[in-house]
């Protein structure tokens, strides 16, 4: 056997341009897959991993993935809100141990404001278990001070102490500016990796004292009456909530409490369970993803049926080379293991090869995706369904190296010691 | 005087054709030089592949150093052949992949057996033994200059010489040559000869020696004229 190998090594070295480029391209296959597979699994966590140990997200009535896109991902305004009495009601219900308000509508260069109190910094979840943390700063303690997601500040390059002031509605360049009631920003929030490192954090009754009545601050017209009452510094004035989220004092409760949410009578509501809510959404967003798994699928059958196809062809040529080995005494099995050793030599350092570039391709590429799509890909070792693939591959690359090697077989067979060239 | 091939009543057919080897009696001496030669047709490869034990189902006997080959399985027989039997082409003897001298040393890598023949043991055998005797062997033949060389890097004459080094190692009993000097000029083919026949002065090893050059015969101690020992040859010429 260590012949066979010795041989087979010897062979491929002999043949190390058409070998290198063969391993070159299984190699770009399975790396491809491997990075499929790291995006894919990277944005499926993102995804959702968005929000964790919210139980419920409960607005006014619309669609669960309505109300997910609206509150979670920023993508679109809801058009009703739920007034600050639901959020009362359900705030104090026996099964509801925490919530979290959040009031949208306005926004600072593109970004979104959020309105909403400290327990958004207190109970929200993302990542399974991590929570908001300030770079700098501190959470905002009245009602002028703000707190800027990381990807604010970096577009921005705004620091603590800095003053802004927030537009009405989402126009980058909105006419309507809520001049009058400056922000000063008090602290930065680390990089999240979720919409929330685009967003500004204010309070609700900052947001109340700007609208004063926030279900209906669509007018402009009412909005400039409103601006004038804030004079009265009704600071109690909650605005309209876009949702609030609820942590339930025991998950099992979390169904009881969606229905009774849907079927609350004082205003028509919606419950979305955020893990359910998310997987239908994702479960939309999939195919293709599963398109790409197809496609770097191939393209490692393509890989592998170079390396054949370079096998095959060389069988001919060498004819020769098994005719001399029979007559020094190989049996026939010896001149098909010499092939197989090839084609596993070939796949072996292919698969090497991949993991070595899947991880110059992550490593340099790490930072860019987090910072492009708040994609968080972690350069971990590889997982047992990684290694698992990496193996299917390689026994694969072997079974159609199965091909060439019977032909050999045969070859050697029926050639005996006769040498064709 | 032992014997080290004897042929019996040998018929040979590769599959759905006609007998081409039918040769009643064969018997060569330990030992002996035999030249073979014959035009071409006249089955000289085939007795050749029959002899080393590669053709296999032929009708009648061969027996090899006392031993039935067709009472072994194919097996016994490449084991056989890699233990006694030295092979030498025509021409590209060498693995092109491989260096002068680990083409040399490749029948006792492929072959336990050839090697522990001489250090007496199969299990084992010294380290260098394999190295040492190649060195030895290519000094005799005038080749231990190229021994790191590549196969491909030497002339025909030179390659064919490397050859001989390989067939000869670990002192096979047998030695095969199937027109080893067809490709070379009368010069080098000569100085082939001397030491291919140099080797042998020791008398133990049988060479069968296949050419159609008839000049040669004169080197060997005796002269087997295919063309009339192969009755299937002799038949279908006559019938023309």
């Amino acid at each position: 056997m260590p012949t066979i190998i010795h041989l087979a090594l010897r062979s491929i070295m002999n043949r190390r341009v058409t070998s290198a480029l063969t391993i070159l391209a299984i190699a770009l296959s399975m790396s491809l897959l491997l990075i499929v597979e790291r995006l894919r699994t990277g944005a499926r966590e993102g995804f959702t991993g968005v929000i964790s140990q919210t139980d419920v997200i409960a607005g006014a009535r619309s669609s669960a993935i309505q109300l997910l896109l609206n509150s979670v991902f920023h993508i679109g305004n809801a058009s009703n809100n739920a007034s600050p009495e639901t959020w009362e009601h359900f705030r104090r219900h026996p099964a509801v141990a925490w919530t979290i308000p959040i009031a949208m509508g306005d926004s600072h260069k593109g970004f979104r404001v959020i309105a909403t109190n400290t327990d958004m910094f207190l109970h929200y979840h993302y990542q399974r278990d991590r929570r908001l943390e300030f770079a700098s700063g501190r959470e905002s303690s009245n009602d002028h001070e703000v707190v800027i997601g990381a990807r604010v500040r970096q577009d921005l390059g705004y620091s603590v102490g800095t003053k802004l002031v927030l537009a009405h509605g989402l126009a980058v360049e909105s006419f309507v500016k809520h001049e009058d009631h400056p922000f000063v920003i008090t602290g930065i929030l680390k990089s999240t990796g979720t919409p929330l490192d685009r967003s500004l954090f204010i309070t609700l009754a900052a947001m109340g004292e700007m609208h004063a009545d926030g279900a209906e601050h669509q007018e402009h017209q009412e909005h400039q009456e409103h601006q004038e009452h804030q004079d009265s510094k009704n600071t109690s004035h909650l605005p309209g909530l876009t949702a609030f989220f609820i942590g339930t004092k025991s998950r099992t409760d979390a169904l009881a409490l969606q229905r009774e949410i849907q079927t609350y009578e004082s205003e028509p509501m919606t419950a979305a369970l955020p893990g359910l809510t998310l997987a239908q959404l994702w479960s939309t967003l999939s195919y293709a993803e599963e398109a790409l798994r197809a496609v770097s699928m191939l393209v490692i059958v393509v890989g592998l049926l170079s390396m054949i196809i370079a096998l095959y062809n060389s069988l001919n040529e060498r004819r020769r080379e098994m005719a001399i080995l029979r007559a020094l005494g190989a049996r026939p099995w010896m001149i098909t293991a010499i092939l197989l050793v090839e084609a596993g030599l070939l796949t072996g350092i292919a698969v090497i090869t991949s993991i070595a570039m899947t991880y110059t391709a992550l490593a340099g590429a790490t930072g860019l995706i987090a910072a492009n799509f708040g994609l968080a890909l972690p350069v971990t070792g590889l997982s047992g369904e990684e290694w698992l693939r990496l193996g299917v591959m390689f026994l694969t690359g072997l079974a159609m190296a199965a091909l060439p090697a019977w032909r050999a077989y045969r070859n050697a067979l029926v050639d005996g010691l006769t040498i064709r060239i | 005087m032992t014997k080290s091939i004897t042929i019996n009543a040998l018929k040979f057919a590769y599959p759905s054709h006609e007998d081409v080897i039918d040769i009643d009696h064969l018997a060569i001496s330990s030992g002996e030089r035999i030249f073979v030669h014959g035009p071409s047709g006249c089955g000289k490869t085939t007795l050749l592949g029959l002899m080393s034990g590669i053709l296999t189902g032929p009708r009648g006997s061969i027996e090899l150093l006392g031993r039935d080959l067709q009472g072994m399985t194919p097996a016994q027989r490449d084991r056989f052949r890699g233990e006694h039997i030295g092979y030498l082409f025509q021409m590209f003897n060498l693995l092109p992949y491989l260096s002068v001298i680990e083409n040399i040393i490749l029948p006792l890598r492929l072959n336990r057996g050839r090697l522990g023949k001489i250090s007496g043991s199969r299990e084992s055998a010294p380290k260098n033994l394999a190295i040492n005797l190649a060195k030895s062997l290519a000094e005799t033949l005038g080749i231990d200059h190229l021994l790191d060389r590549n196969a491909t890097e030497l002339s025909v004459g030179q390659q064919q010489r490397v050859a001989a080094a390989r067939a000869l190692i670990g002192n096979p009993e047998i030695l095969i040559c199937d027109e080893p000097t067809s490709a070379l000029d009368s010069v080098h083919r000569d100085r082939f000869l001397d030491l291919l026949l140099g080797m042998n002065v020791t008398g133990k090893t049988t060479v069968i020696f296949v050419s159609h050059d008839q000049s040669l015969a004169h080197r060997f101690d005796r002269t087997i004229d295919l063309s009339t020992l192969n009755r299937r040859f002799r038949a279908s010429t006559g019938d023309d």
